[in-house]
């Protein structure tokens, strides 16, 4: 599911991205249902609102491709 | 917000880590009408070096938490994937961190069984962290949120550093 999510999200990345640089956008059966200022808006609008079931939506913050870096752990995790 | 905060003691095992146990749960809004999920203990680990709280991949599967994203990670292993969840976790001091990015992982460290969340700065930021030592070995370390500003009672102002510079090797 989320990885169906994620390559219509890759699909239109630059776009979202151009418009909507670091705000966190809300996917659902392939269409964007918004845009939010954190992840805490986003997932609440998600259940609370449009009752989306966990699993079946993606949220994730707009970046550029080349602007995308992997998160940092420097101790305890393997 | 109301002004919540903890300290703790921790003594050398032999080595210092910052341990607390807190409470994680499914997302749960305070401020909504939807019923507190119930919450399981775990081990927060407190990391400075964690960019964002972490949940070993046990408790993301005992709490039957779904991913809202993927992500990549840099680890001490070297980068892998990643999944992004939401989720609470309750500290010491009534304090509710809630609604908060998740991302699960192996957490090393320990052998009890009880799973281990990395307390990333994510939260850390959220308030004011202190640590101190005393001339017993005793370290201790308190939270507060949300922050008070950069002083703390007893302490003195920020000051430039003073490193002490060591010389090289002899030849």
């Amino acid at each position: 599911m989320i990885e169906a999510l994620l390559d219509f999200y890759k699909e239109k990345q630059v776009e979202i991205a151009r418009d909507h640089q670091g705000e966190f956008v809300l996917i659902h059966s392939s269409k964007i249902i918004g845009f939010y200022p954190g992840v805490r808006e986003a997932y609440l609008d998600a259940v609370e609102e449009r009752n989306f079931e966990p699993g079946h939506f993606l949220i994730r913050q707009c970046v550029l491709p080349e602007d995308e870096v992997p998160l940092t752990f420097y101790s305890r995790l393997g | 917000m109301e002004l919540s905060a903890f300290s703790k003691l921790i003594k050398p095992k032999p080595f210092y880590v910052l341990e607390s146990n807190i409470g994680i749960s499914l997302p749960w809004n305070p401020h909504g009408k939807g019923e507190r999920p119930p919450s399981i203990p775990a081990i927060g680990i407190w990391d400075t070096g964690a960019t964002h709280t972490v949940f070993d991949r046990s408790l993301i599967e005992k709490l039957g938490l779904k991913a809202v994203d993927r992500t990549s990670v840099n680890t001490s292993k070297g980068r892998q994937d990643a999944g992004i969840y939401v989720a609470n976790v309750y500290l010491s001091g009534n304090i509710i961190i809630d609604l908060i990015r998740i991302i699960d992982g192996v957490v090393l460290g320990g052998d009890d069984e009880t799973g281990k969340v990395l307390i990333g700065m994510d939260i850390i930021s959220k308030g004011d962290f202190f640590l101190s030592t005393n001339p017993q070995g005793q370290m201790k370390f308190s939270f507060r949120i949300p922050s008070q500003g950069h002083d703390f009672p007893n302490l003195p102002p920020v000051s430039p550093d003073s490193v002490v510079q060591f010389p090289g090797p002899r030849n």
